[in-house]
Order: C-alpha cells, then sequence, then structure tokens
C-alpha cells in the first residue's frame, strides 16, 4: 500500500488578529516574520514531519510555492540541503498555480511508481502579497504544510483524484510583481472557484461511487467563511463535513492551503476509513479523495500540531508594524551604523555544513562537542576527526543575553543570545518569534531555519534561536 | 626568560586631547601628541631611530606617520591588535631597545572615529557568509553583565546600581582632566535613567567613541638617565590572546581568562606576587562599566564577586586603595582605540611623576596598564606594568 506516511504544518507565530491597530477585521492572518520566507517556512514544515522518519529514504523533494524567493535559481535544493536529504535526491521546484501543491502531491504518487522503495516529500510553502488595504491582502495568511509519501505504515491513502484546469482570469501576479491581484470579486465568486470546485467534487464522487454522506471532511483553499459555506451548501454537506478554522485563524495560504487542510483533517481523524474530499483551486481544481488507514493515529506523535501552531502566537500591535515586516512601508536599516556588508558567495557555498545544516563535532579523542567543527579540539588541542552532532534539532537553552536597541531595527531589540546545547556546544545566535518579557537565562530554546542577509539577490541562510514553540508535555 | 623588566624606559611622553575633533584629521592628532612627547623628552624627529604605529582603521602602513612627522626614511611599522593596539605598538617599540637594536624609538597610537559618520564602531570586516549576528561590542558584553547578575544572584536593578557607581567614579575622574572628552561629573540616577544601548547596558554603561592619540618616548635606562632624571621604567608588558569562549559551553562569561593570563605573565614579569598591595594605581579597559566590574576580579584587586562590594566601598576611588581609571577611563577619556593603550601608559607615566595636577594621587610607585581588545570569548589583552625611578 502507497499513501500518506508523515505530515506536518507551519505556521508562522506572528498574526494579524481583531487586536491589532488599524487592521479592523474579525479573523486572524498567520503572518511571516521579517527573517522568514517559503524557503525557511519549507524547512520548518519539513523538519517537523521527518522527525520520526529517515531521511535518506527520500528520492525526491517537490517543493510547491507561488512565492519562492527565487524565480531562476533552485529553491528546493536549499531546503533539501537544510533537511539533510541525500544529494541524490531528485529536487523539484513547482509554482505558477494556487494549486502546485495538491499537483505536487500527485506527480509524487506517480514518482513513487518508479521508486518502490523509499519516498517522496511534497512542500509547499507561501508568502504571498497583496496590495494593502485590498481584499486579497485581508484574506491572505503565510503558512506551509510537508506530506510525505510513501509505503509502510501508511495514514491515508489517495483512493481516487480528478484534475481540471481552465483558463480563467480571477487571480494573478505577473512576474515582476510584488502583489496578487484579482478580477471584481462577483464574477469571480460565480465563475471561480464556488463553481468548479463543486463540479470536480460532484464528478469525482459520482466516478467513485460515493455520496456526499459518505464524506467525513470536505476542504478546500477558500478565501473567506461565506464562500466556504457556499460551497458547502452547494455540495448539500452539513456544517460537520466543514471545518473554516483555517481561513478563520491562519488565511488563505494559496498552494500550502490544501496541504494544511489535509494535514488538519488528517488530525483530526478518529477512525480508519473515513473520506476527506480534498478540493484545491487554482487555474482548474484537483480534488483528491483521501481515505484514512491502519496507522491513522501516527499524527499524534507529530508535534507541534496544527492546532497547537494555531494556539502559538503572537498578535503584530500595529498595521504598521505589519508594513514594516513585509517591506511595504520601508525603514531606515538601522541608526548610525554602516550599513551591512554583502554576504560572501564563496563563504556561503563553503560553509553549508555549519550554516545550513547547523552540524557541530564531537572530538573522537576526547569527546568535547564544539562549533562550529574545529581542525584542531578546542579542548585537547589535538588534530582530530569528529562525529558529527546535528544541532538544529538538539534542544538548547539560553545561557545568557542582551537586548541592543541599536542593531536592529525591523526586529528590535535584537535578543542577541549565548545558547548552549543539550548535547554540548555553544553557539553566538539571535532569538527571534520572541516576546521581550518571556526571555531568561536559562529558557529552553530550539532551532529555527532564517534568512539571516540578503544582498543583491543573495540570501544568506541560517538557524535562529525562537523560545520552544511547543512547550514540553503540553 | 630575562623579561622587560627594568630594560626600557619612558622619557617622554604625550597625550592629545581626546574627544569630537572634527577640528583635526589623524595626522593633526598625532602631531600634536607626538610634539607634546618630543617636548617632554627635549628630543626631536632627528634623535628617533625607528617608530611603531598603532591604529586599528585609520591607516594601514607607516607611511603615514612618517608623511606627518617627516622622519628622515626610518623604520615604521603599523601593528594592530584590536583595542590593545597601542600597547602593542608600544611593546614592540620596548622589544626592540630591549633587543639593543635601537637606542630610542617612538610607539604612537592614533584614531579618527569620528569621520565615518556612525555612533560606535564601525570597523569593515572580511568578507563572510554574513551569517554571524551583527551583534556590536555593546550587547557582546552586555551578556558578560547578564551572566555575572545571574551567576551572583544580584538583581537587575542591583547590578544597574552597582555599574552606575562604577560610571559615577570614572565621570568624576574625567571632570578632573582637561584632556578626557566628558569631563562632567553625573549623579547614579542619571545613569539608571539612561537611554538602553544594549540591555542591560545603558548609555553611560558604554565608553566614549573618540579622536585622539598618544605617544611615548623609549630608550635604554642607561640613555634615560643621562636625559633627565625623573624617567619611568617598564617593569612588564604581558600579552595574552584567546578565542575559546564560543567555542567551550563550560566557559562562563564573568571571568576573561584573557585577562587573566596576561596579568599573570606580567606580575611574574614585573615580581608582584600580591596585587592589592603592590599595585598603587591601575588604568583598565573599561569599554563598559561590566567590563571593569569584571577587571577588578580578573587583576586580582577583589575576590570573586566581590567586585561589586569593593567598589561600593570606594577601593577604586581616587582615595581608595587602589585607584583605578584615575583619568576618567575609557568611559570619559574616550576610546580611540588604536591610542587608548598609550593613553592608559600617560596617565601612569604622569601620576608616578607626580604631574597629574587635580588628580594626583599621594606618591604612587607602581602602575598597571590593562587593554582588552575583542569581545567576550575572543580578546587581545595586554597588561602593562610601570614603576617610578626609584622602584629599580
Amino acid at each position: 500500500m502507497k499513501g500518506i506516511i508523515s505530515y506536518s504544518t507551519y505556521i508562522p507565530w506572528l498574526r494579524l488578529t481583531p487586536d491589532t491597530e488599524g487592521w479592523e477585521n474579525p479573523f486572524e492572518r498567520a503572518v511571516a516574520n521579517f527573517d522568514e520566507d517559503p524557503i525557511t517556512m519549507a524547512v520548518s514544515a519539513g523538519r517537523t514531519c521527518l522527525k520520526h522518519q529517515d531521511s535518506k529514504d527520500i528520492k525526491a523533494l517537490l517543493f510547491c510555492s507561488t512565492s519562492a524567493p527565487y524565480a531562476e535559481k533552485q529553491n528546493a535544493a536549499l531546503i533539501a540541503t537544510a533537511l539533510g536529504l541525500n544529494a541524490d535526491a531528485l529536487t523539484l521546484d513547482l509554482g505558477g498555480s494556487l494549486r502546485s501543491g495538491t499537483l505536487g502531491i500527485l506527480t509524487a504518487l506517480n514518482m513513487l511508481e518508479a521508486y518502490p522503495h523509499g519516498s517522496i516529500l511534497v512542500i509547499a510553502a507561501e508568502t504571498r502579497l497583496a496590495m494593502p488595504r485590498s481584499t486579497l491582502n485581508d484574506s491572505i495568511g503565510d503558512g506551509a504544510a510537508a506530506i510525505l509519501l510513501g509505503r509502510g505504515k501508511v495514514i491515508a491513502t489517495i483512493e481516487h483524484h480528478q484534475s481540471t484546469s481552465s483558463v480563467i482570469y480571477d487571480q494573478w501576479r505577473e512576474s515582476n510583481s510584488r502583489y496578487t491581484v484579482q478580477w471584481e470579486d462577483r464574477f469571480v465568486a460565480d465563475n471561480g472557484i464556488e463553481t468548479m470546485v463543486v463540479n470536480s467534487v460532484k464528478t469525482l464522487l459520482a466516478d467513485s461511487r460515493l455520496e456526499t454522506t459518505d464524506i467525513k471532511r470536505f476542504a478546500f483553499n477558500s478565501s473567506n467563511p461565506r464562500q466556504s459555506n457556499k460551497i458547502k451548501n452547494s455540495l448539500g454537506a452539513t456544517n460537520n463535513q466543514i471545518d473554516t478554522t483555517i481561513i478563520d485563524k491562519i488565511g488563505n495560504t494559496g498552494s500550502a492551503m490544501a496541504l494544511m487542510e489535509l494535514c488538519f483533517s488528517l488530525e483530526q481523524a478518529t477512525a480508519k476509513h473515513e473520506w476527506i474530499c480534498l478540493s484545491s483551486y487554482g487555474d482548474g481544481v484537483d480534488t483528491l479523495l483521501v481515505l484514512t488507514q491502519e496507522d491513522y493515529r501516527i499524527p499524534n506523535q507529530i508535534i507541534p500540531n496544527i492546532c497547537q501552531l494555531i494556539t502559538s502566537k503572537n498578535t503584530i500591535p500595529s498595521y504598521e508594524k505589519y508594513a514594516h515586516l513585509k517591506d511595504l512601508w520601508p525603514i531606515a536599516e538601522s541608526v548610525r551604523r554602516p550599513e551591512a556588508q554583502p554576504p560572501s558567495v564563496p563563504a556561503i557555498y563553503r560553509e553549508q555544513e555549519k550554516n545550513i545544516l547547523l552540524r557541530a563535532g564531537q572530538c573522537n579523542e576526547c569527546n568535547y562537542v564544539q562549533y562550529p567543527m574545529q581542525k584542531i579540539c578546542v579542548n585537547c588541542q589535538r588534530q582530530t576527526s569528529y562525529t558529527i552532532i546535528d544541532l538544529s534539532n538538539t534542544r538548547a537553552n539560553l545561557y545568557t543575553y542582551s537586548m541592543d536597541y541599536l542593531a536592529g531595527s525591523l526586529d528590535s531589540p535584537l535578543v542577541i543570545c549565548t545558547i548552549n546545547f543539550e548535547s554540548g556546544g555553544r553557539m553566538l545566535g539571535v532569538m527571534t518569534d520572541r516576546a521581550l518579557d518571556e526571555i531568561y537565562v536559562g529558557m529552553p530554546l530550539e532551532m529555527s531555519f532564517r534568512k539571516v542577509t540578503e544582498h543583491q539577490g543573495v540570501k544568506s541562510y541560517f538557524w535562529k534561536a525562537i523560545p520552544m514553540r511547543i512547550k514540553r508535555g503540553e | 626568560m630575562p623579561g622587560i623588566k627594568d630594560r626600557v624606559a619612558i622619557i617622554g611622553m604625550g597625550c592629545s586631547k581626546f574627544g569630537e575633533r572634527w577640528d583635526a584629521s589623524a595626522s593633526d592628532l598625532m602631531i600634536e601628541a607626538v610634539n607634546e612627547a618630543y617636548l617632554d623628552s627635549g628630543l626631536t624627529t632627528a634623535d628617533i631611530n625607528a617608530a611603531w604605529v598603532g591604529t586599528a582603521s585609520s591607516f594601514r602602513t607607516g607611511q603615514p606617520v612618517a608623511e606627518a612627522l617627516k622622519f628622515n626614511y626610518i623604520p615604521i611599522t603599523r601593528v594592530e591588535n584590536a583595542c590593545a593596539t597601542a600597547t602593542e605598538a608600544f611593546r614592540n617599540a620596548a622589544y626592540a631597545v630591549a633587543a639593543g637594536i635601537y637606542d630610542i624609538v617612538l610607539a604612537v597610537g592614533v584614531e579618527k572615529l569620528k569621520d565615518s559618520g556612525f555612533s560606535g564602531l564601525a570597523i569593515p570586516e572580511a568578507p563572510n557568509s554574513g551569517v554571524t549576528p551583527a551583534a556590536p561590542p555593546p550587547s557582546q558584553f552586555a551578556m558578560a553583565a547578564t551572566r555575572y547578575f545571574h551567576k551572583y544572584n544580584i538583581s537587575i536593578d542591583e547590578g544597574k546600581q552597582t555599574l552606575a557607581n562604577i560610571a559615577v567614579k570614572n565621570h568624576h575622574n574625567g571632570s578632573l582632566n582637561p584632556k578626557a572628552h566628558f569631563q562632567k561629573e553625573i549623579k547614579p540616577e542619571q545613569a539608571l535613567n539612561a537611554p538602553m544601548i544594549a540591555w542591560p547596558l545603558g548609555l553611560y554603561d558604554c565608553c566614549g567613541v573618540s579622536d585622539g592619540a598618544a605617544a611615548a618616548i623609549l630608550t635604554t635606562p642607561e640613555i634615560a638617565k643621562s636625559l633627565k632624571s625623573d624617567y619611568v621604567l617598564v617593569k612588564a608588558l604581558g600579552l595574552s590572546v584567546g578565542a575559546y569562549g564560543m567555542l567551550r559551553d563550560d566557559w562562563d562569561f564573568t571571568y576573561f581568562p584573557e585577562t587573566v593570563n596576561a596579568s599573570k605573565q606580567a606580575y611574574l614579569e614585573a615580581g608582584i606576587t600580591n596585587p592589592q598591595e603592590q599595585i598603587d594605581l591601575a588604568m583598565v579597559h573599561d569599554c563598559f562599566t561590566i567590563t571593569e566590574l569584571i577587571i577588578y576580579e580578573d587583576l586580582g584587586f577583589s575576590e570573586r564577586g566581590k567586585g561589586s562590594e569593593d567598589a561600593a566601598a570606594g577601593k577604586f576611588d581616587l582615595e581608595g586603595d587602589i585607584p583605578v581609571n584615575t583619568d576618567g577611563g575609557l568611559k570619559c577619556f574616550g576610546h580611540p582605540v588604536g591610542a587608548s593603550g598609550i593613553r592608559m601608559i600617560y596617565e601612569v607615566y604622569q601620576q608616578l611623576r607626580g604631574t597629574a595636577d587635580l588628580r594626583q594621587l599621594a606618591q604612587p610607585r607602581i602602575g598597571l596598564t590593562h587593554n582588552l581588545g575583542g569581545r567576550p570569548g575572543s580578546f587581545t589583552c595586554s597588561v602593562g606594568i610601570f614603576g617610578s625611578v626609584n622602584t629599580t
């Protein structure tokens, strides 16, 4: 049997909420921090997804996004490296359509036929942008999801699927534009998602000899609860069969949304052989009929899960602050400080093990753990070999810290910290996604992949510390 | 090892006014300091056999020194060793004299920082991957404060009070020094309520970033004797370089091994067995108030964890047992990186010769200078010990 063997979501910590000054909406929107982009969020989702999996079994990574940072230069390659996949795993960027997430899953299903052993990882992540104050700006949220397809302990299978493509200018972004725009919403509502999803679902159910009542959960990438309700009514479904949590609390996360909806539905599965009908709209529709299997409970191991991530949040105080974060209203880099030096490409290339994989070494002579790995051991001073320790997945605590009010701007005060890892090893780092009043010496930390510098398109990625997103024992 | 003790004498010193010297270039500052040293020693350009210039970022070679001072094609070397740069220029010059290579040499330190348009230091780095956090010095030293308070169970308020006391002392000393960048007394409340720079360090916990230059003319004790009666002898020049604090997760930020090692070297070389008794005054690298607090303990002036207590009891005041930073320190004299080490020696030189005016201590005989460059976990530290002529 082949199917979904692991999954996870990533939801950024920041939110636009009704408490955000100057953003008058009743719902919440997840917002990527200034140091996040689809690459970093994909790494975050992927790491959770692979926590109990052997990443060396993965034959391919499909990265799905319409807002990936690079148009020319593969985004998936960096994600694969940060996730520690084999260098010979196939890496693909999928984009263009808002249903590239489900297209990724369907492609992966086909690829599995070519790989009788091993698994395929699909990750979708988005940080889309719409003009400030537009309807789209209200509906868009940032998020990511990862789905691992393979064989063995299968959580759910994809039993039937149906795809339709369509030419409709309902929503688009030109490749040289920052903003997604849409056609007048009455036309879009009548001719786009609300019709196409319903038609696709009805066709697939009929082809699969299933009734609306056979389905435990209908999920789709709608832009607001009203749209969800309309589709529900057209399908003849009941309130129990849909859930608007994601659109209420996170927003429309583009190509990641269908995958997040799938993760959410799977997390809430209560028995084997429950049907989930997942539709993904964008220049057509993909509808997938997903059936939970014997091992549907595996998700209990996947921490943090989507419900925990939804509650783990921090309100952006004002729409102005949001505009700064999204570079809609650029602010000066920092107060009377020299311009940051552009990153060196050869150094980035050379230091992947240190920076992207965050590997420390344990001296094979004296067992002392040090980061970064040294040619000569800091403890025994011998030329030595090392056993690799993956600090990116190692719990840490805050040894000491300071809060710099001059060095940072977007993130002021910059929380500079000395991070001691439970495995041994220490690094100088920055803490992100933090509330100042929660910081204390000794606090538990985890590492999060972030974009740290950018100059003329050269982005340097590294790990920052974050407070434990989900505390131990919760 | 024979060591440097009593093998080199200082026969002339000079120091420019430190501060925001919009009126002066690096060369102008250097000429100001060297002219004073010439005047003090009775020597001129033609008497100098070789020169060492310390500067962190104002220039790259010895050529600007030649250009400014018009030496006659003598050897001139630029040295750099972080905030210990000036002491390093001095050390190289002293060793050349002790080695018997030259009779009379010049060590000059200079820095022109305020032309950059930036607050704080703006020293360019080598090209890198850009992942190391942009953590300027205040945030790096502030981590030492956070951990120091944590280790000794000191509340942030108590800790800030201790640091404020150190700032108040150095401002008092600076107010007595016409060459200091800042010459105003402050009250503890000013320090406590100052804008935050890098929590827990506020504005008055951070030293001045200044323009300035300082110079020393060195020779052998024999030649010195023939030139003046109140020369000063070099007793020790320790230097320790380490870079392991971030590689070792067991180093705790509340002591700086580089200071401990440099002072051990210097005490041994000078024959100091009990620094609390034998050292009469010290100019230390108070780049931040927390640094000065830790230095008290690292140099053995205070027991571990007792620096706050001793400071509060006035031990390091002008009237105390071991007056520290009698000239205002980096805090108030200012910190032109490449000049600071020689500026410290300048104050010790004045004090040992009884020419420190309002700040003059009662007959000090042995003075110490301490220079610390880098950041907690990775330092260049120099410790110099100097004695008045009658200490031979």
